[in-house]
């Protein structure tokens, strides 16, 4: 894959394809830890690590044990005549990855940083029903990029997601002193700021690298 | 430790059971999977090749066909154990196929795949051509089968997958945009106004359109190279 | 809770998305269309009936420890089943709803009723809350769908509802659409709710 294939993964997952603006990847998180920037770049930070590590592991996942290729493993150790198509095994594969490597990040954090930690609460732990990070894996496999292209194309992913949380973190946090109609406080004027948003990125849309 | 293992064993277990459930279910969805994708292969590729007897059987060979004429004059088709013919009733294999039926066979060269239909079992008397058009558009990849007649012009036009903005970019796949390509030799496809004999864009999705444009003229080039040169067309 | 009331909440009272604010991704992005709407709404509930009643089922002889990655494993099973039933003999449907199928095994109401109800009660009250937490998910889904499509493509069902020179307000059918619809659905039931409280 040429490093322009790759610059136009990283431009399209950051800005014209957002995760999380115009994919809708992501949201329960982006609105649950939007409310202030400390929590938002925290999270932001765990997204991306587990977003380019998983990409990395599915894809090999993918094309050593369940791909119907000559390199799947079980083709290999039991010899059977034809290597076997696995790959509906992908969402449980995938997913049981991902609670793994969260689990590993979860400890990492308590160990390193214990008052991050302690601000992300719950939410380190739901990094595993953030459906961007099985979303970006399963695009990975729809999109057929190679390793290097998996990777890439997680790390952007999880760069997009963070600064779109970033954006309403900081959003919220003014927002917090403004003065709102009372159903609105909370949740549905941070929807409403997650559509102004989603207009000024659909703007980028169309952007084509040639 | 032994609380380890113990964990570790159910966990596999259960796993395991999934797993099986899994594999069963897989086998009894896949051929109709299958079926889906090869019927969808199989209207598209009838709509575009226009130029064919529509009383006429035409049966198209899947992909995975090995493409020498002994077996080409050897139809049935193998896919998977199962043993049918492409362009009939899913798994009815016990229908032949006469001289005069249209086969459609995949051919594959030099990156490009397209397909040549022909009489059977003559496979000499190609009848046509067609391909997939594929470039990425405003939002993603358009899909488009095209189909042309042995002098290159473009008798079939069909978009097979688009994402674009609803309301302004899917709109290419609607006839109105198609039908002025029609006819046409990839050298005759021009995006301007109407008046002056040139194809006009979908208002509001000039992207979208040029796309479909610039990719059914790539197409057409390389499926000429490959060809070695269009027919001449017969002039009355 | 009597077995009535347990069916029911899902429907209003605990609506997962418009109160207890689960479920959003794939909320916003199927809700385009009525069509996708149902078909998603059909194939989650189906996939939490089926895991609540299995977990249900098994909620005694479960590990604490390991529980989590056992009710993932039961439900991405559902989820790989409703996947390879719907691209059988759904395909038009799988297409349109797209990878958001297996991304059903992250939905936040999954795995929030096993942990929360299904690990804990008994099977025919599992089911029910399955069956009325999927159903209540699927209306949120619907009501959406019908103010995006209708708004937003001048259709209803993919049918024209008010003929061919009605200008949609595209906005709608667009990803802003869908944060700004469920922005302003969720702060009409806060509204309703407040006006409860307070009469």
């Amino acid at each position: 894959m040429e490093l322009k294939d790759l610059f136009i993964i990283v431009i399209t997952a950051i800005f014209i394809n957002n995760f999380v603006l115009y994919k809708f990847l992501g949201i329960c998180p982006y609105i649950g830890v939007s409310k202030n920037m400390d929590s938002a770049i925290g999270m932001g930070m765990a997204v991306i690590f587990v977003m380019t590590m998983a990409s990395m592991v599915t894809w090999l996942i993918n094309v050593y044990m369940l791909k119907a290729t000559e390199s799947n493993i079980f083709y290999l150790i039991f010899s059977s005549e034809k290597p076997p198509d696995l790959t509906y095994l992908k969402t449980i594969a995938f997913i049981l990855v991902i609670a793994s490597l969260v689990q590993f990040v979860e400890m990492v954090v308590q160990k390193v940083s214990p008052t991050l930690y302690k601000s992300l609460g719950i939410y380190l732990p739901l990094i595993t029903t953030n459906c961007a990070i099985l979303g970006v894996a399963l695009l990975n496999l729809q999109k057929n990029y190679n390793f290097i292209g998996s990777i890439i194309h997680g790390f952007s992913a999880g760069i997009g997601f963070t600064i779109a949380l970033v954006l309403m973190a900081g959003i919220r946090e003014r927002l917090n002193l403004a003065p709102i109609p009372k159903p609105l406080k909370g949740i549905p004027i941070a929807f409403l700021m997650a559509g102004l948003m989603s207009i000024a990125f659909l703007g980028f849309s169309g952007l084509k690298i040639q | 430790m032994k609380d380890i293992l113990r964990l570790g064993l159910i966990l596999l277990l259960v796993t395991a059971v999934a797993g099986a459930a899994l594999s069963v279910v897989n086998n009894i969805t896949k051929p109709f999977i299958e079926y889906n994708k090869r019927k969808a292969k199989r209207d598209a590729l009838t709509k575009v090749l226009s130029n064919v007897d529509s009383s006429k059987t035409i049966a198209v060979l899947p992909d995975t066909a090995k493409l020498d004429s002994s077996d080409i004059l050897a139809i049935p088709v193998q896919l998977e154990n199962q043993l049918y013919y492409e362009g009939y009733v899913f798994p009815d294999t016990t229908t032949q196929l006469k001289s005069g039926d249209i086969v459609i066979v995949p051919v594959k060269q030099q990156q490009q795949i397209y397909y040549k239909g022909f009489v059977f079992p003559d496979t000499t008397k190609t009848l046509n051509y067609a391909f997939e058009a594929k470039e990425i558009g405003y939002s993603d990849t358009i899909k488009t089968m095209v189909g042309i007649d042995t002098t290159g012009i473009i008798i079939g036009l069909m978009v097979l997958e688009q994402k674009e903005t609803p309301g302004l970019g899917t709109k290419v796949a609607d006839s109105s945009f198609l039908n002025p390509f029609l006819y046409r030799t990839w050298q005759d496809i021009i995006l301007g106004k109407k008046e002056d004999g040139y194809i006009e864009a979908v208002t509001g999705a000039t992207i979208s359109s040029q796309t479909v444009a610039n990719s059914i003229i790539n197409g057409l080039k390389k499926l000429e190279e490959n060809l070695g040169g269009f027919k001449e067309a017969k002039n009355e | 809770m009597s077995t009535a009331e347990e069916f029911f909440k899902g429907f209003y009272k605990e609506n997962p998305v418009f109160r207890l604010a689960l479920g959003l991704c794939p909320t916003l992005a199927v809700s385009n269309s009525v069509q996708n709407a149902l078909g998603m709404g059909a194939a989650a509930t189906f996939v939490l009936l089926c895991s609540n009643v299995i977990i249900s089922l098994i909620r005694k002889g479960v590990p604490k420890s390991i529980r989590i990655p056992i009710y993932i494993v039961v439900i991405a099973t559902f989820v790989t089943i409703v996947d390879m039933v719907m691209e059988a003999f759904f395909p038009d449907l799988h297409k349109a709803l797209g990878i958001f199928v297996p991304l059903i095994v992250v939905n936040c109401i999954i795995l929030g009723r096993a942990e929360a109800f299904a690990g804990k009660n008994s099977l025919l009250n599992s089911f029910l809350d399955g069956l009325g937490m999927g159903i209540g998910f699927t209306l949120a889904l619907v009501a959406l769908g019908v103010t995006r499509e209708i708004i937003g493509a001048g259709e209803f069902w993919g049918l024209s509802v008010f003929g061919k020179d009605f200008e949609p307000v595209l906005l709608f059918i667009l990803p802003p659409g869908a944060f700004l619809t469920l922005g302003l659905f969720l702060g009409f039931f806060n509204w309703i709710e407040t006006k409860r409280s307070n009469s």
